[in-house]
């Protein structure tokens, strides 16, 4: 053994710098390859902590024929007990309200604005393994306003103290509660699509709201009884959805979907869904790419190696002529692979130590958090440090074994340019995957572009966004004066209070019908509460008709539709809406249609237009209005933002004082995508590095063995045109067969990408052929300077015998 | 002629003054390192001398600039080398037509100039074999046929006949004979007595500098 360590040491010693420069090229890619699979593990690892085979998330699914016309994440209330009563096969269920009010939760002197609170059944904690760490481990959430809170935010709220017992208090712009804690759960992990902070008591919601059916007000997660199948179970509330349906459903078909729990995380978002998704193609995109990445690095340490070992033939030669037998030439040649990726493995996790924070920050998710203690990943080390000892040690080793050592002792194989297809199916891999990555690049670039350019407004960057105070005696009032107030203050454009801003989505779909028609026409349109600011402010364009006013006096009848609802409630045109009257489900009188508005991006370019009515906020006070959208005459300063929040005090003195700039929070929208264009614009600069480095090294050697060719042409009379072309044509060649390859192959995997969003880019033809010209143009950079060198030798030194 | 080296610069020739006449057969001799290769490089064209004239037909070469140079030496010099440097990708066919394709003469028209050398030369038959396939004098045979299929005035044999046994050794220098014969300026490079004895002068070099001649 010793024996063939000092060997393989002093075999390395002769080429040091090509050795280091090809476990430097080895190193990244594995350690790139790594921190993208560390994050693919995360997003395929979600909710896979709790014993969840069995368990589904029960989602609404409404149907007009054949045709989907809602797809929702949530089920009404009333779903569970009666499934549970009236279906067999369900084991246990809970219940996990779906609100996107926040609330104001306050101890003593302790005060925040919280969002992630739910209410749910003391069912939870048998459904989900989520340990509880403080307080009885059984009869959790069964009391009303009893609540359990993570460890962070017990800490949060009461430092160091016992947290059991004490108080919290919650306060909507509508109620104010009070809540026990009766327990601590550690923290939900990162990779739970159940992120909360605060689990409420349900038995804390009015009875008489509890088991209601027409809202889609919660998610609903079954576990089912062993060999139960989610479809027969999906089939038998189909069977009785018609006992549940209220009016506004009556022509619907009604049904459920059983998701598996596992699966949640990577299916595509649905309306009233929180939580933040992953994309099952941009995982399966990345797992490729990190595939293609070890691959780079593999071929270039094989290449190498092919190339250094029919350079050392001479070596290998003599030993098998000294007797060393096929099996000896293997181990030894295994063994400095295993050697060499061992090296290449310890320095990749140095670049991961160093690199991982940062790229964590990057994504805005601790991905990598449980990496240490995850035998996943120390599998998948060992799998990359395997299947790279085999890949770069197995076939020279055989190559050795195979060819006579006469042959090699003579050198014939040296500097040979003959037997070395492998190493050029090698290289147009390396090319391939290279392309795909650049090509890649561009369609995700122009996309993220395409998508920040149609939501961003140049006015975003003058509006700022408060959250509505909690309760507030007056509050209809003081929420009135406050706004005049503002009003008043010169650098104050327009102020406006809604239930959405750009980016929010809507949700609170409401059924609503041409006034006078069948039951059967009704249509889920998004009811989007406004004041008559609200129009103005975001300046919508109106197609026909007007927007609201208060020159027209009372406007609390009136709405304003998008084109998305005109067509939905089947009006001919924007123009034949107007003037029309529509029932809404919870009002006796019929809203007037005074205007239509120009179908525009609420939410991000991957969510189709949505319909929506606008209706001034006071007709229907259940449908809350959480923002105070303050458009501003100039970019918005700190000293402005100050006198704001002064004026905000003097209104709400108790309130939380809480913010954010609109630009801000459009920007975040497209923040996973502006990642996932980072992740590829690094992935593929480091392919066409390691690419590259490979290429250089090679060509120090393919050079080398045409030195001699490059001679004679010279001397024949080549000038230095035509010896360019004959030392490049290869190269050339070998890049566009990449590019033909590659293009297909990029073509599919980037149109599945783009089709996980509504609105997207048409691949420009052009990229592919950018990526073409990027690709040749390193390439010919790559190997400029030893072409060049070959080119201006001096013939006769290297075709004389001397 | 300054010649750089990693350590020093060492002057490979010095003082050289050489006339050779149109027609005339010339052999130089000296023993290992005596500036033979880079004599041969500044007649081929290949190098240019650090000081110093060379003409031909009251040509400078050390005027001219690399692409002049490159049209010249397509035209007028043909090159013979001990170890051949036949192109082993190419075939016998292809390593001839090359130095036809770089004067860019037209398909056809190179296919019968080929094929009349090959003729010449006794190998047509062998004209679609790659050099691996052939003997050593045969891959000589190809090398001249090279060198001669532009007819240019003027072939640089370089040791031709160090690689081959005598019998093919002989057959070679006859070949280059019957050429000088025929009106073809011939210069060569060699270690043998007896090759040497086929030509009409003989130099000998020694240390960068020509301490004799013969004929």
């Amino acid at each position: 053994m010793m024996e063939y360590l000092s060997q393989i040491i002093k075999s390395q010693r002769t080429k040091k710098s090509l050795s280091a420069l090809n476990l430097f090229g080895l190193s990244v890619c594995i350690g790139a390859a790594l921190l993208i699979l560390f994050y693919v593990r995360f997003e395929l690892s979600f909710d896979t902590f709790h014993e969840g085979d069995r368990i589904y998330r029960v989602e609404s699914r409404l149907h007009e024929g054949k045709v989907l016309t809602d797809n929702w994440a949530t089920t009404t209330f009333g779903h569970a007990p009666v499934m549970a009563r009236e279906i067999p096969g369900i084991e246990q269920y809970a219940r996990v309200t779906a609100q996107d009010r926040e609330q104001e939760v306050t101890y003593q002197d302790r005060q925040f604005m919280e969002e992630d609170y739910c209410y749910t059944e003391p069912s939870f904690f048998d459904l989900f393994n989520f340990p509880i760490v403080k307080g009885e481990k059984t009869g959790q959430l069964v009391r009303p306003n009893t609540v359990v809170v993570t460890e962070s935010t017990a800490h949060r709220y009461f430092a160091d103290g016992d947290p059991i017992g004490k108080i919290l208090t919650f306060k909507t712009p509508a109620a104010e509660q009070h809540f026990e804690v009766t327990g601590i759960i550690a923290d939900m992990p990162y990779n739970s699509h159940l992120r909360y902070d605060f689990l409420l008591s349900y038995s804390s919601i009015p009875e008489t709201r509890r088991d209601i059916w027409f809202v889609h007000g919660v998610y609903t997660y079954v576990r089912l009884e062993p060999g139960k199948r989610p479809d027969d179970i999906a089939e038998g509330f189909h069977a009785i959805s018609h006992k549940y349906k209220t009016a506004a459903l009556n022509h619907k078909d009604w049904r459920v979907e059983l998701v598996p729990l596992k699966d949640i995380h990577l299916t595509p978002r649905k309306s009233y869904e929180k939580e933040e998704k992953g994309s099952r193609t941009a995982v399966q995109i990345l797992f490729i790419m990190a595939i293609a990445l070890l691959l780079i690095g593999w071929g270039n340490a094989l290449n190498l190696t092919i190339a250094r070992y029919l350079e050392r033939g001479r070596e290998f030669g003599l030993r098998k002529v000294f007797g060393a037998s096929r099996r000896q030439i293997i181990v030894q040649g295994l063994l400095e692979s295993a050697l060499f990726n061992l090296l290449a493995l310890v320095m990749a996790l140095g670049w991961i130590e160093v690199l991982l924070p940062t790229v964590s920050r990057w994504v805005g998710r601790n991905f990598a958090f449980d990496v240490l203690y995850s035998w996943e990943c120390w599998g998948m080390l060992a799998a990359v440090f395997l299947c790279g000892t085999l890949f770069v040690g197995l076939y020279p080793s055989f190559l050795l074994t195979r060819i006579r050592p006469s042959d090699i002792m003579r050198g014939k194989y040296l500097h040979s340019r003959r037997g070395n297809s492998i190493r050029k199916i090698l290289m147009v891999v390396q090319f391939v995957a290279s392309f795909v990555l650049v090509s890649g690049t561009l369609v995700v670039v122009k996309q993220v572009q395409y998508m920040q350019q149609k939501t961003a407004s140049e006015s975003y960057n003058r509006i700022v966004v408060l959250k509505h105070p909690a309760l507030t005696d007056n509050m209809d009032v003081q929420m009135l004066n406050f706004k005049k107030r503002l009003e008043q203050e010169s650098y104050i454009r327009c102020v406006a209070v809604s239930g959405a801003v750009p980016g929010a989505e809507v949700a609170n779909y409401f059924t609503n019908r041409p006034y006078g028609s069948d039951m059967s026409e009704v249509k889920l349109i998004q009811m989007f509460a406004v004041d008559v600011d609200y129009l103005l402010l975001y300046g919508l364009q109106p197609v026909c008709g007007r927007g609201f006013s208060e020159d027209y006096g009372n406007e609390l009848n009136k709405v304003v539709l998008n084109e998305e609802a005109v067509r939905l409630l089947g009006f001919a045109s924007a123009e034949d809406a107007i003037g029309r009257r529509l029932s809404m489900e919870v009002l006796k009188e019929p809203l007037e249609v005074i205007g239509v508005v120009r179908n525009y991006h609420q939410q991000s370019l991957a969510e189709s237009y949505k319909p929506i009515m606008f209706f001034i906020k006071e007709r229907v006070p259940l449908i809350a209005t959480p923002y105070i959208s303050i458009q501003l005459n100039t970019e918005i300063d700190s000293t402005q933002l100050d006198r704001i929040e002064r004026i905000y005090k003097t209104y709400f003195p108790s309130a939380v004082f809480s913010c954010f700039r609109l630009k801000d929070y459009n920007d975040d929208i497209y923040k996973s995508d502006r990642n996932f264009s980072w992740i590829f614009m690094c992935a593929s600069l480091l392919a066409i590095f390691v690419a590259c480095l490979g290429l250089w090294i090679m060509t120090l050697f393919s050079t080398m063995a045409r030195v001699k060719e490059i001679g004679i042409r010279k001397v024949l009379g080549a000038d230095r045109k035509s010896l360019l072309l004959v030392l490049t044509k290869e190269l050339i060649g070998l890049t566009l067969l990449a590019t033909v390859l590659g293009t297909p192959l990029s073509v599919v995997l980037m149109d599945g990408w783009l089709k996980t969003y509504a609105f997207h880019i048409t691949q420009p033809w052009w990229g592919y052929a950018m990526a073409f010209g990027v690709m040749l143009l390193v390439v010919l950079l790559t190997v400029a300077h030893q072409v060049w060198r070959v080119i201006r030798l001096k013939p006769m030194d290297v075709l004389r015998n001397e | 002629m300054v010649f750089t080296t990693e350590e020093v610069q060492t002057r490979a020739l010095s003082g050289v003054s050489l006339e050779i006449g149109q027609g005339e057969f010339v052999a130089i001799m000296g023993p290992s390192g005596c500036g033979k290769s880079t004599l041969l490089n500044i007649l081929g064209t290949l190098d240019t001398p650090t000081s110093g004239k060379y003409f031909i037909h009251g040509k400078d070469m050390t005027q001219m600039n690399e692409s002049r140079l490159t049209m010249f030496r397509k035209r007028n010099i043909g090159f013979v080398f001990q170890s051949f440097n036949l192109i082993d990708e190419l075939t016998v066919f292809e390593n001839v037509e090359l130095p036809l394709v770089y004067l860019g003469m037209r398909k056809k028209e190179r296919t019968i100039r080929v094929m009349t050398v090959l003729e010449q030369m006794n190998m047509a038959h062998r004209a679609a074999h790659f050099p691996q396939q052939l003997s050593g004098g045969q891959q000589q045979r190809v090398a001249i046929a090279r060198a001669v299929v532009t007819d240019c005035p003027l072939i640089l044999a370089d040791e031709p006949t160090g690689n081959l046994d005598s019998a093919h050794g002989v057959e070679v220098m006859t070949l280059l004979q019957q050429l000088n014969r025929k009106g073809t300026t011939i210069i060569m490079v060699t270690h043998s007595e007896r090759d040497a004895g086929y030509a009409n002068r003989i130099i000998y070099l020694l240390d960068g500098r020509i301490v004799g001649g013969r004929g």
